[in-house]
């Protein structure tokens, strides 16, 4: 059993978050590419001291397979400066920061997968998708 | 100073306002005051001033517009009048927030100015979109006016301006100081309530603390379903061994436990296709003698994207949730692909029936085009309802342009008996049926189904005692023809369908008619929560039925009422009633008339009141009562509006005439980059900075426009989108020419500048392309797509709940014709009973009507009672 015995007044006490995330999942038109957006908001005491994005592309050949594993997936630690902008974000994407998503942070992340450019620009990219 | 002075007047004038003016509870109190805060925030942002700068332009243009249309019609005497009187409504209804937003200031002028616009996420009035649109069509229709469009083209400019600086103001910041500023006037005594409660973690750094965890809990709504269940305890094994007993770090409690629960994946691919919702989160709470327990919440969903407002689908949200929130159909090694649910009924004439729903759902049978097999059936020695058959779909598919959401194929076998207290009533037949569901219109509001079916079969009747009509057979093969429309809405807290149903008869296998019958159906479901998850539900049901008999009618095809439904096509999910229901009068035994058994006339309304006074709600109340949590969770529904915007944009003839320029786009910059590398070679050394800047934006633009061009992993619309943009964070045409034109500047290259100036004039003709985009459209119809699934997203998060009791109140009015001598004629059935909603387990209703001036053999009222066992697979 992995929840030790709490007595009643205990489980009334209201939890502090330390750790939100939410993905997104954007899907292009062929529904053969879709894009996982997560935003990971990290607190400690209460207080947001890091803001992430976890990015990953997934492929598929057919629209009547499953998706497979990520070809690509991309851990970027967000800039304290869109700190605003990561929160806001929370609300759900525009569409300009869904066409980013989609268009140029997709083609950097496969970019980068396939060795053209490095993995720094296409985090840089995929972090810019928030301040469209 | 003066500006806190203000700012604490005007938060006092809210909430004495807001504690005056509604009897609301403290935290729809301040929740009002937050969203006030908000907006008089928001109209201090940067953007907003800039939107003020444009008002008097729109003003004057809506002036244009306002005085364009009369002339335009005095142009067209009685032409197009409907047309030219709404569209001035529409014009007057935006002039009138514009000049009103013009005259106030903050909130009052915030609240005009944000119905002029588009909100993502919220149901607003979106004024100058509306003009755009009525004036774009009359204008069409009209054959051009000069006058109208020339001002039409400059309101879809200015509205295309003020909506990027309303998108561009910070929302979230306007909030967070909403919060900050109510935090600080919150009275003495209760901020002397605030003090943290005994064990509560806030503002306690733990890791610092030397807090060691306690124990770990994850938490999924869904977690009665044995997929659900298997994976939680699998994150949970692995979580505890991580961190229980250890000493608190954030990285493990956090990320890394998050990362467990990621790889179990809670929220697999559906054997349909949905738009999802994840969220999770972890949290810290008891913190006491230096421990913490560790709490993980996981919140996922899948709606299908494009839903109908079927009254079908609100019993399902109310009585599986799960199902709604598609976790019944997702594609996991735990999740079977059999679904079974136990049914069981009693009333007074029908006795004890059982039985039970199993459906086997594939992606393939064979090669046939079903996906799914059905059979159901419920009954025992005096009654049975029994159907077997294949059913198949085309998935919806969020991403076309087309008009049909959906369309449904079914081929079945139905037989039934029915008692009518002097022996039974029967038939049988296969069915071939087909039906379709419309994309929303009416901005979203309304769907249109349809359909037809082919029936053959037989119908019999085993009775005694009993006046046959004239015309009326009791035995007969036959052979039917139904064809039935629908329209069906949702909205906030309201579901309505209006159906109508023809059937075409004829007995044995002939092509004339030998009878007709018509059928409306109406339903309407209304609930609110009266406290909190306390749902008051309110069901009508009204239902009108006419047979006419050129020829012959067996006698099971006239109509026979009490406690038990007929439907239209049986077995179908859409379910139109075709018979007269009375809850008071058990089986079917409300059928005598003057003529004989079997009515050629009816109505019926039923009405249901049901309170859910004891209930446990899908979210715990904790999150509900974070109006942040529900933003976060409407966010999921905003993207995907967004993504489908772009997708509607891309499908503009405008777009399609900026790809086909891509290939000259690139091949100018490739004579840019051929003419820079000449360049670099004949200086060697020189200015290497803006070298390396220019060939870098050039060579980052290529590498755009070829993927613009064959699209490898990424969408082409977002691709040409950022190409065209100006924004310096992006490879695109105008970074190029700017850079490479700083260069120029220093080494004079006339290559060079004959390159740049080809670049700049392909970015010009393809942007000005890019700018006819009708984006105000593509954004309403993807608002429209998505209406029902964020209607219906919340409502699962915020009315639905795992369990509940209510009382339950029914009256039910049924007539059958024709009448005399209290044989057919009115029947009134009031009742009570209760009802039980238990998703992990079962649902029942269990009540008693009587039956008030009941007319023979029918009996004084009935005992009503059914069960839904939850399915015993899931």
């Amino acid at each position: 059993m992995a929840t030790t015995t709490s007595t009643k007044a205990k489980q009334k006490t209201k939890s502090t978050i330390i750790k939100l995330k939410i993905n997104f999942e954007l899907n292009t038109p062929n529904g053969l590419r879709k894009v996982i957006f997560g935003l990971e908001k990290d607190a400690t005491a209460g207080n947001v001291v890091k803001w992430s994005i976890d990015f990953q592309l997934f492929e598929r050949s057919k629209k009547s397979e499953p998706w497979g594993d990520a070809i690509v997936t991309l851990n970027v630690d967000v800039d304290k400066k869109l700190f605003p902008k990561a929160e806001a974000a929370t609300q759900g994407l525009t569409a300009p920061q869904s066409a980013h998503a989609l268009g140029p942070a997709a083609d950097d992340a496969a970019a980068a997968a396939a060795g053209e450019i490095d993995e720094e620009e296409a985090q840089e990219t995929v972090q810019n998708t928030l301040n469209k | 100073m003066k500006i806190v002075k203000y700012n604490c007047g005007l938060l006092f004038a809210i909430i004495c306002l807001a504690q005056i003016g509604f009897a609301q509870s403290r935290e729809a109190i301040e929740r009002t005051n937050l969203n006030n805060l908000q907006n008089y925030y928001a109209t201090q942002d940067s953007s907003y001033a800039s939107i003020l700068e444009q008002l008097p332009e729109v003003e004057t243009t809506l002036n244009q517009l306002k005085d364009g249309l009369p002339t335009a019609q005095a142009a067209r005497p009685g032409q197009f009048t409907t047309e030219f009187s709404q569209c001035l409504q529409t014009i007057n209804t935006a002039l009138r927030r514009t000049t009103n937003a013009r005259q106030q200031t903050e909130i009052p002028q915030y609240g005009n100015i944000s119905a002029l616009v588009s909100m993502p996420g919220e149901d607003v009035e979106n004024r100058l979109a509306k003009v755009l649109q009525c004036t774009s069509d009359l204008n069409f229709k009209i054959g051009r006016d000069p006058a109208i469009a020339e001002a039409e083209a400059r309101l879809r400019i200015v509205t295309r301006n003020i909506q990027e600086q309303f998108d561009q103001i910070d929302l979230a910041a306007a909030r967070r100081k909403a919060k900050d500023a109510l935090q600080r006037v919150i009275p003495e005594n209760e901020q002397a309530s605030a003090v943290p409660a005994p064990g509560s973690c806030d503002n306690i750094d733990l890791e610092q603390a030397g807090f060691k965890v306690r124990s770990v809990q994850i938490n999924d709504p869904f977690k009665f379903l044995p997929w659900v269940k298997a994976r939680q305890q699998r994150a949970e094994n692995q979580i505890v061994t991580l961190v229980q007993g250890k000493p608190f770090t954030y990285k493990d409690a956090g990320a890394k436990a998050i990362e467990i629960i990621e790889r179990e994946n809670f929220l697999p691919d559906t054997s349909d296709q949905r738009v999802k919702i994840r969220v999770e989160i972890a949290g810290v709470r008891n913190c006491t003698d230096n421990q913490v327990d560790l709490v993980y919440r996981i919140y996922s969903t899948q709606i299908m994207p494009v839903l109908s407002g079927r009254p079908e689908a609100r019993v399902t949200e109310r009585t599986e949730p799960q199902t709604s929130a598609g976790q019944t159909t997702v594609v996991a090694p735990e999740a079977s692909p059999f679904h079974f649910k136990p049914i069981a009924g009693y009333d007074l004439t029908n006795l004890f029936t059982g039985g039970a729903r199993m459906e086997v759902t594939a992606h393939k049978i064979w090669k046939l085009p079903f996906k799914s097999v059905l059979i159901e059936g419920q009954g025992n020695s005096r009654t049975h309802f029994f159907s077997a058959g294949f059913e198949g779909a085309l998935d919806p598919a969020i991403e076309s342009t087309g008009w049909l959401a959906n369309a449904q194929w079914l081929f079945n076998f139905v037989h039934y008996a029915l008692p009518t207290g002097s022996g039974k009533i029967k038939g049988g037949h296969l069915t071939a049926q087909f039906s379709g569901v419309t994309k929303p219109f009416l901005n979203g509001n309304l769907t249109f189904q349809f359909g037809g079916a082919l029936d053959g079969g037989n119908r019999q009747s085993d009775v005694t005692g009993l006046v046959i009509a004239p015309n009326t057979v009791t035995d007969a093969g036959v052979g039917t023809l139904k064809l039935y429309g629908a329209l069906d809405g949702r909205l906030s807290r309201n579901v309505f369908a209006v159906s109508y149903g023809l059937e075409l008869g004829s007995i044995g296998p002939a092509t004339r008619i030998d009878w007709r019958k018509h059928i409306v159906d109406a339903r309407h479901n209304f609930w609110y929560p009266l406290g909190n998850h306390r749902l008051l539900d309110l069901e009508s049901r009204f239902t009108l039925g006419s047979l006419q008999v050129p020829g012959q009618v067996p006698l099971p095809e006239r109509f026979f009422g009490g406690n038990n439904e007929e439907f239209l096509i049986a077995g179908d999910t859409w379910q139109i009633r075709a018979n007269p229901v009375i809850r008071a009068i058990p089986g079917s035994k409300f059928f005598r008339t003057p003529e004989g058994a079997g009515s050629k006339s009816f109505f019926s309304y039923n009405f249901t009141a049901a309170y859910g006074f004891w209930r446990k709600t899908l979210v715990p109340e904790e999150l509900l009562t974070d109006p942040d949590f529900n933003t976060q969770l409407q966010g999921a529904i905003t993207t995907v509006t967004s993504t489908l915007q772009n997708y509607y944009a891309s499908k503009d003839r405008h777009f399609t005439n900026v790809v086909a320029q891509l290939p000259t786009g690139q091949t100018a910059l490739e004579q840019l980059q051929t003419a820079v590398n000449a360049a670099q070679e004949a200086r060697s050394g020189q200015v290497p900075d803006l070298f390396k800047a220019c060939t870098r934006a050039v060579s980052g633009a290529i590498r755009r426009v070829r993927s613009a061009i064959t699209p490898r992993a990424a969408d082409q619309y977002g691709l040409v989108m950022f190409l065209l943009s100006e924004d310096p964070l992006e490879f695109q045409f105008l970074r190029a020419t700017q850079t490479c034109g700083e260069l120029n500047a220093t080494i004079q290259d006339n290559a060079i500048g004959s390159a740049i100036t080809q670049v700049g004039t392909v970015r010009g003709a393809m942007l000005s392309e890019f700018n006819q985009i009708d984006q105000v459209s593509a954004a309403q119809q993807a608002k429209n797509d998505m209406n029902f699934t964020r209607r219906t997203l919340n409502t699962l998060f915020n009315d639905v709940n795992i369990y509940s009791i209510s009382p339950v109140v029914v009256f039910d009015v049924a007539r059958i014709g024709p009448a005399n001598s209290g044989l057919g004629g009115t029947r009134y059935g009031p009742g009570g009973g209760i009802r039980l909603e238990l998703a992990s387990v079962a649902h029942f209703t269990l009540g008693y009507a009587w039956n008030v001036k009941g007319g023979p053999d029918e009996g004084r009222g009935n005992v009503f009672f059914t069960i839904g066992i939850r399915d015993l697979f899931h």
